[in-house]
């Protein structure tokens, strides 16, 4: 079976904008960071999809890149809801009004 | 027909539970979720034949990023903030930007046209992407390597409680 890349494009850019929509909208500092798991996600399916395209030879490039996105992710994650633990020490919450200052 | 069929449940798995993780009320089913859009994109990425990354994606993201959010999820939630309360920006211009960006998105990806096989998964596919690693890829990798150890030091450095005196 052939995919159209339009489809795939068209996948990706919908779960993308609905990460996007996902940051914007909750205030759950956790929902925030599932939410960037989508578009990361998102740009993956991108990446594996059109290096796969009949027009190119080597389809080992998006491959990597791929990997190294979810490698990141997860370092990103480790270290992301480790501050998060320690903010909510500091704070008693977490939601992102309650987090917002720089200073004290 | 039948990869057809394949591809539109994948596809539909994935925006739907997408959907739902930002739809959700509660914490929870926001991140079970997620569980769903991560399976659903594992299974995007061996259809395009790419099971390496397909395998990677379900032991790291499933296996390990989950778990960390359910951790998380249990150390800082009180059952005050399950609800679904919304950003800085109102819901519906935070659905507007998206959904233009989204249109932007596809309005450009005709100068992308191409084809892309899917449905058959290669023979070897972990070698060529292992050989790759230890080729042209070495120095990223044991960059990422580090990183990822730094990264899980920096973590745990954070989270630890702090030695009272």
């Amino acid at each position: 079976m052939i995919v159209n890349a339009y489809s795939v494009e068209a996948l990706a850019a919908a779960l993308f904008c609905i990460g996007l929509a996902g940051v914007l909208i909750r205030r759950n500092l956790i929902v925030v960071f599932v939410s960037v798991e989508l578009m990361l996600n998102a740009v993956n399916l991108n990446l594996v999809a059109l290096t796969r395209r009949a027009d190119l030879l080597v389809p080992v490039e998006g491959d990597a890149v791929a990997l190294f996105v979810i490698l990141l992710a997860a370092c990103e994650v480790a270290v992301g809801l480790g501050i998060l633990v320690a903010l909510y020490r500091r704070f008693g919450s977490v939601a992102i009004e309650d987090v917002g200052r720089l200073k004290e | 027909m039948l990869a057809t069929g394949l591809y539109a449940f994948l596809a539909a798995v994935t925006v739907g539970f997408a959907v739902a993780v930002v739809k959700s009320r509660e914490i929870f089913r926001a991140t079970f979720a997620l569980l769903g859009t991560l399976c659903g994109v594992a299974g995007l990425l061996a259809f395009y034949g790419a099971t390496t990354i397909a395998a990677l994606q379900v032991l790291i993201y499933v296996g390990a990023v989950f778990v960390l959010f359910l951790f998380a999820i249990l150390v800082t939630d009180r059952p005050a903030e399950r609800l679904f309360r919304t950003g800085v920006l109102p819901p519906a211009l935070a659905l507007f930007a998206s959904a233009g960006l989204a249109a932007l998105l596809i309005a450009i990806v005709p100068g992308m046209a191409g084809k892309v096989p899917g449905g058959r998964i290669p023979a070897l596919a972990g070698g060529v992407i292992g050989r790759a690693f230890l080729q042209q890829y070495l120095l990223t990798f044991e960059v990422i390597g580090v990183l990822l150890l730094i990264g899980l030091i920096a973590a745990v450095l954070i989270i630890r409680k702090e030695i009272r005196r």
